[in-house]
């Protein structure tokens, strides 16, 4: 059940009120109206019943003097005082037609009848005679044969009082008619039973205007009081006032219906105004409650709308004259556009927050996500879809290492600057956001391969420009992974992290942008999951050490046994140092790696010596050991705990590692360099570095790349290059190892070419410590070893 | 009716000459009573000498004078009018009933009065105006002086009966009457009690013209 809104209650109750107001004064008004009734009914009935008692008393007045006139006339007295008897009787018929007496007696001085005239009750007379002496010249009302009568008594003086003429009228329906004619109310004249005569005659229909039935009923109408009363008779109700004339009860009645008309008509536009004042105030409430309730409503989906999340659109209530309201729902208004506004600036900031790296002011991983995952679905049924250019600085970390965070950090909004600026020249629908550390992620709403390649391109000329910092020039260099929606994924998952491997091979493969390659992925998946197990694998002697023995073409004698990795997988059975070297490389893991290499490699070294056996150890380092700025120091203790002769042991490492970071890497070289051990460039030939360049490193070897040592007598091309690598090492005073020697053709052609060394299957695969030493004592008499024992 | 009620009887002297005397005394409830007839009746009462004028009853000042008049049996009464308005003198009594229309000056025929009792006198056109003419049978008879006592002498003892009149007795009353057997022992004094009616008013009303 919901409750009512506030608009309604609000109309509820006004109306209520209204209504209550309405009830009350109608009440009041009608109880005012009906009092007032009730008292004009009181006033007409008063002055009817008076106009009705002098009329009466006017006609007794009337009567009597025709009365007195007959007493004193003459003529009757004479016929009176005859005493014949013929005389007076016709003498008295004649008076009493002439003054229209419905009885006429005459009395002698005693009351007694002089006649035998119509009979005369002497109780009445007596009544009458002793009413007379208080009222003598009064009309006297009683019934006579029970029918209202009005006496009037005149005496007859001759000239003392002789006797009495007595007449009577009676009250009849032709006087009450005549009455009501005069006063407007309805008469009814009765004689109450106590003042009824002797009983000898019935009750008949008194004078009255009203109906005969009405009129029987009255006979039996109450007398007491001279109160208004109420009654119910067959005309209809009537209010009835009573009152005494002498012996004969007069009613005056109106007629309710007739005295109500007019209240009713006032109650009828009484109620009818009542009604329209009802209307009005619905209609004022309603309008009041939408003036009250419409601002509110407002405000209501205004907030509503806030808290949807929709800032944008401010408003304000406007008054009647356009200005903005004043009453408190305009403060309401302000308050919650004040609050809209804090509210829409604070999100803002935090979205941006959300959206954007606090440190470079580039988007970061989510809005980049966001912005790709809209491209995509803009994308989703062109040919274009988004590509990802997945970026990140090379050996940024030594940067940030060696030269401090606060200088990584300025390297970071550097790059972003110049990232941003490639982009706002040629390629305006695309985003640079930074995903952390060093990685940026590029995204182009719609391209195709051949575009995304042009920007990497133009990134990476960019970053070609040695950057001014405070302290010094610097060169950045950085490599980009591309995927191309929708050939390399859908997702912005799956488009990520395929950026991601593309990324990792176009390092590993040394390109400085690489599309991704279909499959990689499940190679990059294992690649995780041995990244997990390589953690674990030193400590359960997964990993081991095989050695490939490096021949002295002069001596033809043994002169190293080069260290290399071996990683028996307990499911993956062996797994190839290309694999997992590069994964120790990326998880840090190799630095650890490298050091038990070495450790190992100095113990089976002494073991070697121990054995009278003379030959010295290789150890490839990973170009991430030339930052390890701790090495040498851990170097030197080791060579110090195994009593290494320095010169035994020989460091490899690519040219590639070196260039990485030439004044680093060269310093690294020297300070090695500096604790006795040899130095040797490895894959020599493959990289980019000049000859001009080799010659200002510390080195003592060079490895030639084994793939021009492979085709060697079938290439022309290859056998130039490691000829004049040979003569060119040795030019600069280096001993030149050649790799991958694999036939006697090859071996031979390196002799003749002047190679210090040869490696390869021929001499003979990596192998056990225990089966090089097998391998050792084929290849060295025992007295030699002896010397060498010492 | 009216009801007598006789209160007391005092005293009648009886003379030395063997003539008995009367004297009685009329009171009312107010005390005596003034004109009052007092009249001694019986067969041994001799008839009253009747005068050979006629008495004279005139009227003056719209009223009757005098208000009473005593007169024996057979006499005659004029009506002599001193107004200058027209009287028309009427009496329905008994006694004698007779009217002289509308008259001024002496009416020609005097009235003459048979049969002994009271006769009310009025006017017709004058209705207040009241007046009395007592005929008695009796040579004995007094008017009550204002001590109320009247006196009667020379009455020969025997029985008679003693009646007392006036003009506030109701109408048609006969007069207080008593048997009475003289002489009267010496002390003794006859009191009458009358019950009377208030004076009339004889006044004639302001008419507002000359009379």
């Amino acid at each position: 059940m919901t409750a009512p809104s506030f608009g309604a209650r609000l109309t509820l109750a006004i109306c209520l009120l209204v209504l209550a107001t309405q009830a009350l004064s109608w009440w009041a008004v009608d109880a005012k109206l009906r009092e007032a009734a009730v008292s004009e009914a009181e006033s007409r009935l008063r002055s009817a019943a008076m106009v009705a008692q002098r009329v009466i008393e006017f006609r007794g007045q009337r009567l009597l003097q025709g009365v007195e006139v007959l007493a004193a006339d003459y003529g009757f007295r004479a016929a009176l005082a005859s005493g014949d008897a013929a005389t007076m009787r016709s003498a008295f018929a004649n008076h009493r037609q002439r003054i229209g007496a419905d009885l006429l007696w005459v009395l002698d001085i005693d009351g007694a009848p002089v006649l035998d005239q119509e009979e005369s009750t002497p109780a009445l007379i007596e009544s009458l005679l002793v009413r007379q002496q208080s009222h003598p010249r009064g009309s006297h009302k009683r019934a006579w044969r029970n029918l209202p009568h009005q006496f009037v008594i005149a005496p007859i003086m001759a000239p003392r009082r002789i006797g009495w003429v007595v007449a009577g009228f009676e009250i009849d329906r032709e006087l009450a008619l005549e009455l009501k004619q005069l006063t407007g109310s309805d008469l009814a004249f009765r004689v109450p039973v106590d003042a009824l005569d002797d009983g000898e005659y019935t009750a008949a229909e008194p004078g009255s205007s009203l109906a005969a039935a009405d009129t029987a009923a009255l006979i039996d109408a109450p007398t007491n009081g001279q109160s208004m009363r109420r009654w119910q008779l067959s005309g209809g109700a009537f209010l009835a006032a009573s009152q005494s004339l002498d012996q004969v009860r007069m009613d005056v009645l109106l007629n309710e219906d007739e005295l109500y008309r007019e209240l009713r008509r006032l109650r009828t536009e009484l109620g009818l105004l009542a009604l329209l004042a009802l209307a009005g105030s619905v209609l004022v409430a309603m309008w009041l409650a939408r003036t009250v309730t419409r601002p509110l409503q407002r405000l209501a989906a205004a907030a509503s709308r806030i808290g949807q999340g929709d800032y944008a659109h401010g408003f304000s209530l406007s008054g009647r004259n356009g200005s903005s309201r004043q009453d408190e729902i305009g403060a309401l208004a302000n308050t919650l556009e004040e609050m809209r506004g804090g509210i829409q600036a604070r999100e803002e900031t935090i979205a941006h927050q959300a959206f954007h790296d606090a440190l470079t002011g580039l988007p970061n991983r989510a809005r980049a996500l966001e912005f790709l995952r809209e491209a995509l679905e803009r994308g989703g049924e062109g040919e274009l879809g988004p590509a990802l250019l997945l970026m990140d600085l090379d050996r940024f970390k030594d940067i940030n290492d060696t030269l401090g965070h606060p200088v990584g950090d300025e390297v970071l909004v550097r790059v972003a600057t110049r990232l941003g600026a490639v982009l706002q020249t040629d390629f305006e629908s695309a985003i640079v956001a930074r995903l952390g550390g060093d990685e940026f992620l590029i995204v182009l709403p719609a391209s195709d391969a051949g575009q995304a390649e042009r920007l990497a391109a133009s990134l990476l000329a960019s970053l070609g420009e040695a950057l001014e910092l405070p302290q010094m020039q610097l060169m950045l260099d950085a490599s980009i992974g591309i995927a191309v929606a929708p050939v390399d994924g859908t997702t912005p998952a799956s488009l990520l992290s395929r950026a991601d491997i593309a990324l990792y091979d176009a390092k590993q493969g040394g390109a400085r942008w690489q599309r991704y390659r279909p499959g990689r992925d499940a190679q990059q998946g294992e690649r995780l999951a041995l990244a997990n197990d390589l953690r674990l694998a030193l400590a359960r002697d997964e990993i081991s050490l095989r050695f490939q023995p490096k021949l002295d073409l002069r001596s033809g004698q043994c002169s190293h046994a080069e260290a290399l990795l071996r990683w028996q997988h307990p499911r993956l059975g062996n797994i190839s140092p290309e694999l997992f070297i590069p994964i120790a490389e990326q998880t840090g893991r190799i630095t650890e790696l490298t050091r038990w290499v070495l450790r190992r490699s100095l113990e089976q070294l002494r073991q070697w010596q121990q054995e009278g056996f003379t030959l010295g150890v290789a150890v490839n380092l990973s170009p991430h050991d030339l930052y390890d700025i701790e090495l040498p120091g851990f170097l030197a203790e080791l060579l110090e705990e195994f009593g290494t002769e320095p010169a035994l042991l020989v460091l490899e490492m690519t040219e590639g590692a070196v260039m990485r970071d030439a004044n680093q890497g060269v310093q690294m070289l020297h300070r090695l360099k500096a604790l006795g051990v040899r130095l040797a460039i490895d894959d020599f030939g493959t990289g980019h570095s000049s000859l001009a360049y080799l010659k200002r490193l510390p080195v003592d070897e060079l490895k030639i790349d084994k793939s021009f040592v492979l085709a060697l007598t079938s290439d022309g091309d290859d056998a130039v290059i490691v000829r004049s690598t040979i003569q060119l090492g040795h030019n600069m005073g280096l001993k030149v190892v050649a790799e991958g020697v694999e036939s006697e053709q090859v071996l031979a052609q390196l002799r003749s070419y002047g190679c210090d060394h040869a490696q390869g299957f021929l001499i003979s695969r990596p192998v056990h410590a225990a089966q090089l030493r097998d391998w050792l004592r084929l290849q060295q008499p025992a007295p030699a070893r002896k010397a060498h024992a010492r | 009716m009216i009801r007598w009620s006789t209160v007391a009887l005092v005293c009648v002297g009886l003379c030395d000459d063997g003539y008995a005397a009367v004297a009685v005394r009329v009171v009312d409830a107010d005390g005596p009573v003034t004109d009052a007839v007092v009249s001694l009746h019986g067969p041994s009462v001799p008839a009253p000498a009747v005068p050979a004028t006629s008495y004279n009853l005139s009227q003056r000042d719209l009223r009757f004078d005098p208000h009473v008049l005593v007169i024996p049996r057979g006499a005659s009464v004029s009506f002599p009018n001193r107004d200058r308005v027209r009287h028309h003198v009427y009496s329905f009594s008994p006694a004698r009933n007779f009217e002289i229309k509308l008259y001024s000056g002496t009416p020609i025929d005097p009235v003459r009065f048979d049969t002994a009792g009271t006769v009310e006198l009025g006017c017709n056109v004058h209705d207040w105006m009241l007046g009395f003419i007592v005929v008695l049978d009796t040579p004995w008879w007094a008017r009550s002086d204002q001590s109320g006592e009247a006196s009667l002498a020379d009455i020969p003892p025997g029985d008679y009966e003693l009646r007392v009149w006036h003009s506030r007795l109701p109408p048609g009353s006969p007069g207080w009457r008593q048997p009475l057997t003289l002489p009267l022992a010496a002390d003794e004094r006859i009191e009458v009690m009358l019950q009377l009616q208030p004076a009339p008013d004889l006044e004639p009303p302001s008419l507002g013209f000359g009379s």
